[in-house]
């Protein structure tokens, strides 16, 4: 196959990627990484890297635009990065240890296991449209992890707090080392976190995921650069499609109902579920 | 679309806060699609007829791995040099994202989310410039 045809291809799949990881809170590569691989045969080291460019991509762009309408809670954001960061740089590090171990795989299978499970949690808060207002466990009261942000749907103003917020760290480090060590999973455990520990109303739970996805990404780009799995030619293409999609994706999102939100994620982590217990599968 | 109720205020991060950081991003987004997308022009309009396998067979070569190759690539306007640079200038942004959030909390006088968002920004630079090395 030519190049430029390869990376036409990639640049309008990374454009779906971009915008439904937008709106989901996830970098995008659920969907890039497979169809790299699958559909182009490239190697999956340079689909993991591509994979976590289009993350920085896909943060940044949507970022911008939820920061500015105030989606995204910096507050709790920037809290829970010390949780994800160490996790992520820990599961980069323990990537080159694990590298010939037998135990990789199962760890994709439990990972895969663990997102299924979450599934039926997800679907019972179908019907929630904003979460109740509770009153904060004491390192929530404490750091003032709260806010609000006006509803475009709803044409009101909507006030959340956060709750479970030690649970919710915990969760955020178990994210960020599976990022570095799986270079997947890291958002859609994000907006797991969020949404059911923290409580938050879906749509910042994606809009804040969207913006810490970026930083735990960085955490482990420099081992997938200085380890030459960012290939610059095909990390492009990618980061320019999920850029495009996702500042679509970032403007749709304002208007959308929390509950339509919930449905799109909990079909993503479906798919990301099955995708990770295969791709465990295979390597056993 | 206007609601009759207002956001409440959050004095560390006023509005002004949130405009900058958006600026900050909108930046970045802006100089990396410049940057990717010249560099990735000039490089398929230099290697026209060039196949996936042949890239995919050369890998990311001395550009990346290398501080001096890749300023030296930048020099002679490497297309593949400019497009890492529009991944560095990401890079960059979302660190400073983070000390403007630290300088943000630490204005506002939160110094545990203060202390937590420099620590976090101080691992993102330990992660790149000390594990990555080590760990390859």
């Amino acid at each position: 196959m030519l190049l430029w045809v390869l990376v036409v291809a990639l640049l309008l799949t990374a454009i779906g990627a971009g915008f439904l990881g937008s709106l989901v809170g996830l970098g995008g590569g659920v969907v890039l990484a497979p169809v790299m691989v699958l559909f182009f045969g490239i190697p999956f080291g340079f689909a993991v890297g591509a994979s976590a460019i289009s993350v920085l991509a896909t943060s940044t762009t949507s970022g911008a635009t939820y920061v500015q309408d105030r989606l995204t809670d910096l507050r709790i954001g920037n809290f829970l990065q010390i949780a994800t960061v160490p996790g992520a740089l820990l599961g980069a590090t323990a990537t080159v240890l694990l590298v010939h171990s037998d135990l990789v795989p199962v760890l994709l299978i439990l990972l895969g296991i663990v997102l299924f499970v979450s599934v039926p949690g997800s679907l019972a808060m179908r019907h929630e449209e904003d979460p109740p207002l509770g009153p904060g466990d004491a390192v929530s009261q404490h750091l003032k992890l709260e806010g609000a942000y006006l509803d475009r749907r709803q044409n009101r103003v909507v006030r959340y707090r956060g709750q479970n917020s030690v649970s919710a760290l915990g969760v955020m480090f178990g994210a960020g080392i599976v990022s570095g060590l799986f270079g997947i999973g890291s958002g859609v455990l994000k907006v797991l976190a969020l949404d059911r520990s923290l409580r938050l109303p879906m749509k910042v739970s994606t809009a804040t995921s969207n913006f810490m996805i970026g930083v735990t990404a960085t955490a482990g780009i420099g081992v997938l650069l200085v380890g030459g799995l960012v290939l610059p030619v095909l990390a492009a293409p990618v980061a320019i499609g999920t850029t495009l999609g996702s500042f679509g994706g970032s403007r749709v999102l304002p208007d959308l109902t929390n509950r339509l939100v919930r449905w799109l994620f909990v079909v993503v982590l479906v798919v990301l579920a099955i995708e990770t217990i295969v791709r465990g599968a295979v390597q056993l | 679309m206007t609601s009759a109720e207002k956001l409440p205020e959050d004095p560390t991060f006023p509005p002004s806060s949130y405009a900058r950081i958006a600026l900050l991003l909108r930046s970045g987004v802006v100089g990396f699609l410049l940057l990717a997308s010249a560099g990735l022009g000039a490089y398929l309009s230099q290697h026209p007829n060039q196949s996936v396998g042949a890239v995919l067979s050369t890998g990311p070569g001395p550009l990346v791995s290398s501080p001096v190759a890749f300023v030296h690539g930048l020099g002679a306007l490497d297309p593949t040099a400019i497009v890492l640079l529009g991944i560095y200038l990401m890079i960059a942004v979302t660190i400073v994202r983070v000390l403007v959030a630290a300088w943000d909390f630490a204005r506002g006088r939160e110094r545990t989310l203060a202390a937590i968002a420099a620590a976090v920004a101080v691992l993102l630079i330990v992660g790149l410039f000390v594990v990555a090395p080590i760990v390859h």
